[in-house]
């Protein structure tokens, strides 16, 4: 056997744990190797010595100090128990940090889409935005209208009485717009010399409702003068109106009761469109176009209309074409020193919109795209009309 | 004094039923079994760590690891295997911290004066009568002890075992959980590393 397979037995050897075979094997080998004699013996003796070496004693008050220490470390433990306690509850608290986690993040999506306009979020449109614009107070006077502008098909928001239009074209129709007015009007010094207070008023309220409701805002540009003028432009005009409508208007009422609401919407826009109505005119044509809206008004409309309506006015029209839409009239505002409406607030149904929307083309041109609508439901809409007078 | 061996006697009387004693709520009963395997602990820890007041502290730790876990003692192996097992995993620990890495750097166990500073098994040597043979005595025991501190882990932990505490093959297989023909070999390799670190002391 060779000397380093013998080195290995050694250890085993000197235990005597090897079986009668492998050590006489390696007695054998250690009587003929004196290297491996003297390994053997070294070794011996080193395994003597370690079992040799002192046994080290535990401290007399091991024990003593072991329940010290338990004790102390149990202490802790206690206290450690009661601290921890509430961790118990642990899975609680994080639902109830998730929990707080996610109402944040609502808040703040919340927070975010309420700035966005209420068009967005109800119809998805893209970014046909609605900004109302106004014309300055002081430079357009009292009616305090609106003025879209052309090139980007959106208005843009303006405060009351103030700023000025940032697109020239823009000015430009609207310089038109008042300079029309203004020739058109009475006391058209008035209307350039001093903002109208109340027609801030109703701006200011008209912005206030819009902040609450969101409505779709139309911008009507009324191509013809004499719709727009019946009630106060043309005052000194009512009392031959009224005795017109009254001679003219109530016979013909009663004919055309029967006409379909369509039909007879039709061909009076059709024929208010068509007709240029001035002051002179407007008397004579009047009369038969405007018979079928008061025939949808109904009665107490009629009765209206024998008193102070001869030549049937913008607003009216368009009390009509909302009705024959199946919508309701919310407001009308009024410029009380004109007489005039400045802006009709309405609902229609969203079923109904387009087909409101063309025959108010009828009356004037829109100047504001209509927003892509979802026409499937029936929820109605906020439609605000401004009303821009023509040139 | 005379009572002294009646109680002890009475503690030893078996570790089983100190056990279940235990178990059944007598917390004494554990008392008596760390009086019954201080000694045999704290001296394995003292040479596995060759540190008197850290073999007191692992000693310590190591009973408590005890106490904790003796309510759920299965009796699958002896008492003494699952105590040894526990000391040694509790010394390998320490001796695999940092904090222990850290002192052994700074304090050298190295320096046979820091052995013979506590030697508490000095009593032990009250049969040498001679005082060269206890000196040359004291010199070897530092130079095994210096031998075997310069032991790796396992090694340390077999030489240990087997010739300080002089467990069997069997116990050491079961502490460390090796087979007895690998505790056979790793003691041998551990034996043969020992003596050559020995070598010209002997």
């Amino acid at each position: 056997m060779k000397c380093s397979n013998i080195k290995l037995l050694l250890s085993e050897y000197i235990d005597k744990s090897l079986n009668a075979q492998t050590r006489s094997l390696v007695e054998q080998h250690l009587k003929d190797c004196e290297t491996c004699q003297n390994d053997y013996v070294v070794l011996k003796n080193i395994i003597s010595d370690l079992g040799e070496l002192p046994k080290v004693k535990a401290p007399d008050d091991f024990l003593d100090n072991l329940h010290a220490r338990m004790d102390s470390r149990f202490d802790i433990k206690k206290i450690a128990r009661t601290l921890f306690v509430p961790f118990k509850i642990k899975v609680p608290l994080e639902l109830l940090t998730a929990a707080a986690t996610a109402v944040l993040i609502i808040f703040f999506v919340n927070v975010f889409q309420q700035e966005r306009p209420l068009t967005d979020l109800l119809y998805n449109q893209k970014a046909e935005r609605l900004n109302d614009t106004s014309l300055p107070a002081d430079k357009f006077g009292a009616t305090a209208t609106r003025q879209p502008s052309q090139d980007k098909g959106r208005l843009e928001k303006r405060s009351v009485g103030g700023s000025q239009l940032k697109e020239k074209q823009a000015e430009k129709e609207s310089s038109k717009v008042a300079v029309s007015k203004v020739a058109k009007g009475k006391d058209s010094t008035t209307f350039t010399s001093a903002p109208a207070p109340v027609a801030e008023e109703t701006r200011a309220g008209y912005l206030e409702k819009k902040e609450l409701e969101k409505p779709i805002e139309l911008a009507l540009l009324l191509d013809t003068e004499g719709v727009y003028k019946p009630d106060a432009t043309f005052a000194d005009n009512e009392k031959k109106d009224q005795k017109l409508s009254e001679t003219i208007s109530e016979p013909k009422l009663k004919r055309k009761m029967s006409a379909s609401d369509f039909a007879a919407l039709k061909a009076s826009t059709d024929a208010d469109s068509k007709t240029p109505l001035k002051p002179g005119s407007a008397k004579k044509m009047n009369g038969v176009p405007t018979k079928p809206e008061k025939e949808e008004e109904g009665s107490a409309l009629e009765s209206v209309a024998e008193v102070a309506a001869p030549v049937q006015s913008i607003d009216e029209r368009i009390k009509a074409i909302i009705q024959n839409n199946s919508g309701r009239v919310i407001s009308v505002n009024y410029d009380e020193q004109k007489q005039l409406p400045v802006s009709i607030m309405a609902e229609i149904p969203s079923s109904r919109i387009k087909s409101f929307y063309s025959q108010l083309s009828h009356i004037g041109r829109l100047k504001q795209p209509l927003p892509v609508i979802d026409e499937t439901t029936t929820e109605p809409l906020r439609v605000n009309i401004l009303l821009i007078p023509a040139p | 004094m005379n009572k002294k061996p009646d109680q002890l006697n009475k503690v030893l009387k078996d570790d089983a039923d100190l056990i279940r004693a235990f178990q059944s709520g007598n917390k004494r009963a554990f008392d008596d079994l760390v009086l019954t395997h201080k000694d045999k602990i704290f001296n394995l820890c003292y040479w596995y760590l060759q540190d008197y007041q850290e073999a007191n502290e692992q000693a310590q730790e190591t009973f408590i690891k005890v106490f904790k876990a003796l309510k759920n003692f299965r009796f699958e192996s002896s008492f003494s295997t699952w105590l040894h097992r526990i000391t040694v995993n509790t010394c390998k620990n320490k001796i695999k911290s940092l904090e222990y890495r850290f002192r052994e750097k700074t304090d050298s166990l190295d320096n046979p004066e820091m052995a013979d500073h506590f030697n508490p098994g000095d009593g032990i040597s009250d049969e040498i009568h001679s005082p060269d043979v206890a000196l040359e005595k004291k010199q070897r025991s530092a130079s095994v002890r210096k031998a075997i501190n310069g032991l790796p882990e396992a090694k340390k932990t077999m030489i240990v075992l087997r010739d300080i505490e002089g467990l069997s093959y069997e116990e050491i297989a079961d502490i460390t959980g090796l087979k007895q023909g690998t505790v056979k070999s790793k003691l041998a390799r551990a034996r043969e590393d020992l003596k050559n670190k020995l070598k010209g002391a002997f």
